[in-house]
């Protein structure tokens, strides 16, 4: 039971962070991956990337440091910086994945 | 005594004494204890890229440069800290003759040398400080940007800044006899105190520590 909350929980924080960043970038959900980085793309510039701040602040209610700011400069790093805030994402949904392919 | 201290902190530094402490940057007055740092990161390849000068700068052509504009009062030269630790550099130069503080137009100029923090959000924080002081107290009316075109990235970074791009560029021969001659083409900038207002306010809600 619990071990399903925190599956639905870790699922809703992969989508919502999805979600933040391609609302503040303005792009497709599906461009949205791990290795995604600040400047790499036209659309993550630093006008985006105070957007994406106030987006993830906003989804998650919480506030960024300077230096967390300063470093978020990948969809990864931006996973590890939220997880230190109590965030939790892809080791959970790696055991949701596990679940769902366990057996029936 | 205290006139011995005073006059050994100007030989050392500076004229201006002020630090500027603003947009969780401090910019601090250069020492010329700083040269050799400075030096290091201007010869840096990365660094002097986008720079008109190219020419590699050895120790003697620092400490005579420095030697030379430390009391020009036409001029400021600044190190750049974030929490205590030097990043970058910047300067200021009046565009029109007069000395800082009389004068109405001032060329602003600036590098982050930290591999961690260039093109970051955090490049923006120094030159929001720089342009602050000198719409609020040095009272100039215009900053003064030039860039070289191919610098796609600082074209985009004044503009961020409020900066408005001029209709014409300028052309500005670069080199020397040694090295030969090369003609190269800045974008021109100018910006305004409301201007600079107008895009300080986006930045501020980041400027948390």
């Amino acid at each position: 039971m619990t071990a399903a909350k925190h599956t639905d929980l870790q699922i809703s924080n992969t989508g919502r962070l999805k979600h933040a960043f391609a609302t503040a970038l303005a792009i497709d959900v599906a461009r949205i991956s791990d290795d995604l980085a600040y400047n790499s793309i036209a659309e993550w510039d630093s006008t985006a990337h105070m957007l994406l701040i106030a987006e993830l602040e906003n989804c998650f209610n919480l506030m960024l440091d300077t230096d967390d700011i300063i470093d978020m400069s990948s969809v990864q790093m931006a996973k590890t910086i939220l997880s230190k805030h109590g965030v939790v994402f892809d080791v959970v949904f790696d055991h949701a994945t596990t679940n769902q392919t366990g057996p029936a | 005594m205290s006139t011995a201290i005073a006059d050994s902190k100007q030989a050392d530094g500076m004229w201006h004494q002020q630090h500027i402490s603003e947009f969780s940057v401090e910019l601090r007055p250069l020492q010329r204890q700083q040269l050799e740092l400075l030096r290091q990161w201007r010869n840096d390849p990365a660094i002097a890229a986008p720079m008109l000068q190219q020419q590699l700068i050895s120790a003697e052509m620092q400490q005579q440069w420095f030697t030379r504009i430390q009391n020009d009062k036409r001029q400021a030269q600044f190190v750049i800290y974030y929490k205590d630790e030097a990043i970058g550099a910047c300067n200021l130069k009046s565009a029109d003759g007069l000395e800082l503080g009389q004068s109405q137009t001032i060329e602003a100029g600036f590098y982050l040398a930290h591999p961690r923090f260039r093109g970051t959000l955090l490049a923006f924080f120094p030159a929001l400080a720089l342009n602050q002081y000198c719409f609020g107290r040095l009272n100039c009316k215009t900053l003064l940007a030039q860039v070289k075109l191919s610098n796609s990235a600082a074209l985009r970074f004044n503009e961020k800044l409020g900066y408005q791009r001029q209709p014409d560029n300028v052309m500005v021969q670069t080199g020397n006899e040694l090295t030969g001659f090369d003609n190269v083409e800045l974008a021109v900038f100018t910006l305004n105190n409301e201007h600079h207002q107008q895009a300080a306010a986006t930045f501020i809600p980041f400027i948390r520590n």
